[in-house]
């Protein structure tokens, strides 16, 4: 397997951004139809302030410091701003891979893939589309290939 | 690809039952009933249609959306509507398949099916299908771990009598029939769905009084105490008996399956590579009669709490059991050399639960007697059902002094300890050993002894502590593994 780094998406970053904006803009509204108009707007204020802190700087610089490098014999995902936090899957231990989509996911970035190995799950967060399957099929081959090597050995089949 | 059976829907549907609470909430207008107010609720009635369409058409759309396709190498399934799952599971990896086969579904010609690996959480199985018979028919001709072998297996069935046996021992901890722990700890979880129906409770009523009459010397919370223990605990033998009858076990090179169940009928198909070690079990009876029984530790076999990972039910001295070689490759059935054994002088580490649980009863009966004299039938009874699980468990622990050892050679490991009421002799091959700990105290540090604590490879991180092993044998354990584990 050759070694490959791969990185959340741009619009991934952007999607997660609209989807917060979102939410304030629901807390806001629930707010002015619930409570009086003074409060509103302070809570309002502060949602928002919260969404220019949160949803402008943070979410996109945790997201963009997730990075994922794969390579023969490993499985390495570090994240955080402030405390790094490197995770490592040895391939040797890997058991089975499950991907999971969402609807447009081709423009959201919205994409995971789990690895389940002995012992606990390793996420694989905000893929681009053509990452995550290419990541899931060639992880799938490596598995059957390692299958069939302990087994009797012979052709890996086509994964479709 | 093919689809799973159409009763998956009503299952899907039994998910989403929690949104008929909007048209129980719609109902309250009917209070207080009249005329017009069902009027009301009858112009209204779309609402309730709306939510029964949503429930369905979720359970279609989801029963649609989930599909699934097996070939030699590798089985695969799509599920989900919005959160699309892609699992592809190399036949390889699987360590357990399970067919669960109801007199129920039988006529539906439906089949569930749960497939595990050794990543798989506990208690959910990586992948659960309900499936048509035809199409298990197809995957039994093409998954590797559900064929048989071309090699004769050995089959093993396990008879009426030895099943009744097993169920009695194993209804409760204390081979008993009246205490409470073996209920809340083993029968309680199978008995409380049942006891709470209404039959149930009029009979037990009945029986209670009829108790109560009869011994009449004896409290009657304590005589409701031991009727209510008394019928959970037969509740749970028939359980037992329904779950663990019609066994046997099919060992082969590259085969092990285990069929069991009289009303519902479960198929196990297990990958002998994956067992991680094997277990010999035994209450206090059984050790005193030479009867034991064998279990294994296999990710996706008796994970759940109602259930135990029976493969032997019940091993007499007259039986002969499965060889470890067909179960573990690489372990022998021979005996062991090297052997550690639990000190004698270590009797405080062994006894000391039982004697402080002996004493405290004694302690707060005589101070309770003293603070109220008219209680002291009903004292001493309670003191007595206190009584009898410690005095239980110190001889059990009176027991391991002599049993407790470690036998080790540089393929495998074999241990037998005490854990709660229980027996354990477990067997697994040297590299499945993932961690050894010694523990010490001021007190056993002075008398040179130490408890040794085993963690070996499993589904479930259980920790099996020996006590009162001699600290020097231990580290010498300890500096072997770690020479030949490295």
């Amino acid at each position: 397997m050759i070694p490959k780094q791969y990185s959340t998406p741009v619009c991934a970053v952007r999607m997660m951004q609209g989807l917060t904006l979102f939410l304030c803009l629901g807390v806001c509204s629930l707010l002015f139809h619930i409570t009086g108009k003074r409060l509103a707007l302070i809570v309002s204020g502060a949602c928002f302030l919260v969404w220019i802190a949160g949803g402008l700087f943070c979410i996109p610089e945790i997201l963009r410091r997730i990075r994922i490098l794969i390579d023969g014999s490993k499985v390495t995902i570090s994240s955080g701003i402030f405390f790094r936090r490197t995770r490592t899957l040895l391939l040797h231990s890997l058991q089975l891979t499950i991907l999971i989509t969402t609807p447009f996911s081709r423009y959201t970035g919205i994409n995971f893939l789990l690895l389940r190995s002995y012992g606990g799950t390793l996420l694989l967060p905000f893929l681009s589309r053509k990452d995550a399957e290419s990541l899931h099929k060639e992880l799938t081959v490596c598995l059957l290939n390692r299958s069939m090597e302990e087994t009797a050995g012979g052709e890996v089949p086509h994964v479709p | 690809m093919y689809r799973e059976h159409p009763i998956k829907i009503l299952r899907y549907c039994i998910r989403n039952l929690w949104l008929l609470i909007f048209p129980l909430l719609r109902s309250s207008v009917l209070f207080p009933f009249s005329p017009e107010a069902l009027l009301r609720w009858l112009h209204g009635a779309w609402f309730d249609i709306l939510i029964f369409l949503t429930i369905l058409g979720i359970a279609v759309l989801r029963w649609r959306y989930c599909r699934f396709s097996f070939c030699r190498q590798f089985i695969r399934c799509n599920n989900g509507i919005f959160f699309r799952r892609q699992i592809c599971i190399p036949c390889a990896r699987i360590t357990a398949v399970t067919e669960t086969d109801s007199c129920l579904l039988k006529p539906l010609r439906l089949v569930l099916l749960k497939i595990d690996t050794a990543a798989a959480p506990l208690p959910a199985a990586e992948l659960r299908l309900w499936l048509r018979e035809k199409h298990l028919h197809q995957m039994r001709r093409e998954v590797p771990v559900m064929q048989p072998s071309s090699a004769p297996a050995k089959r093993r069935r396990t008879g009426i009598w030895m099943t009744l046996l097993f169920s009695f021992l194993f209804s409760s901890s204390l081979s008993g029939t009246i205490y409470i722990i073996a209920f809340f700890v083993q029968a309680g979880s199978i008995a409380r769905d049942l006891f709470f129906q209404p039959p149930v409770m009029k009979a037990l009523d009945e029986i209670n009084n009829a108790a109560i009459h009869t011994f009449y010397a004896i409290p009657s919370i304590i005589v409701s105490l031991c009727v209510f223990l008394g019928a959970c605990w037969i509740i749970s033998f028939f359980v037992n008996l329904l779950h663990y009858g019609r066994f046997r076990v099919h060992a082969g090179s590259g085969l092990l399956s285990v069929h069991m169940g009289i009303l519902i009928r479960r198929r196990t198909y297990l990958r002998p590579g994956a067992v991680n070690h094997v277990i010999l079990r035994q209450n206090l009876m059984m050790k005193l009669f030479g009867v034991l029984s064998m279990h294994l530790s296999c990710p996706g076999y008796g994970g759940g709490r109602k259930s135990m990972p029976v493969l032997i039910p019940v091993l007499t001295k007259k039986t002969t059991p499965l060889p470890l070689s067909a179960l573990m490759p690489g372990v022998s059935d021979g005996s062991l050399p090297k052997m550690i054994r639990g000190k004698r002088r270590a009797i405080w580490s062994f006894v000391w639960l039982p004697v402080t649980w002996i004493g405290l009863i004694l302690g707060i009966m005589v101070l309770a007697v003293q603070t109220a004299p008219d209680m002291e039938r009903l004292l001493f009874f309670s003191g007595v059902i206190g009584l009898i699980p410690a005095v239980w468990l110190l001889l059990i622990r009176l027991i391991s002094i002599s049993a407790e050892h470690v036998s080790f050679d540089k393929r495998q490991i074999q241990f037998q300890y005490s854990r709660g009421f229980s027996f354990y002799t477990i067997t697994a091959p040297l590299h499945h050993v993932i961690g050894i700990k010694i523990c010490r105290t001021p007190l056993t540090a002075r008398n040179d002894i130490c408890s040794l604590i085993i963690q070996l490879r499993g589904h479930r991180r259980k920790r099996h502590k020996l006590t009162g092993i001699s600290f020097r044998q231990a580290e010498e354990l300890k500096a072997f593994l770690e020479q030949i584990l490295q």
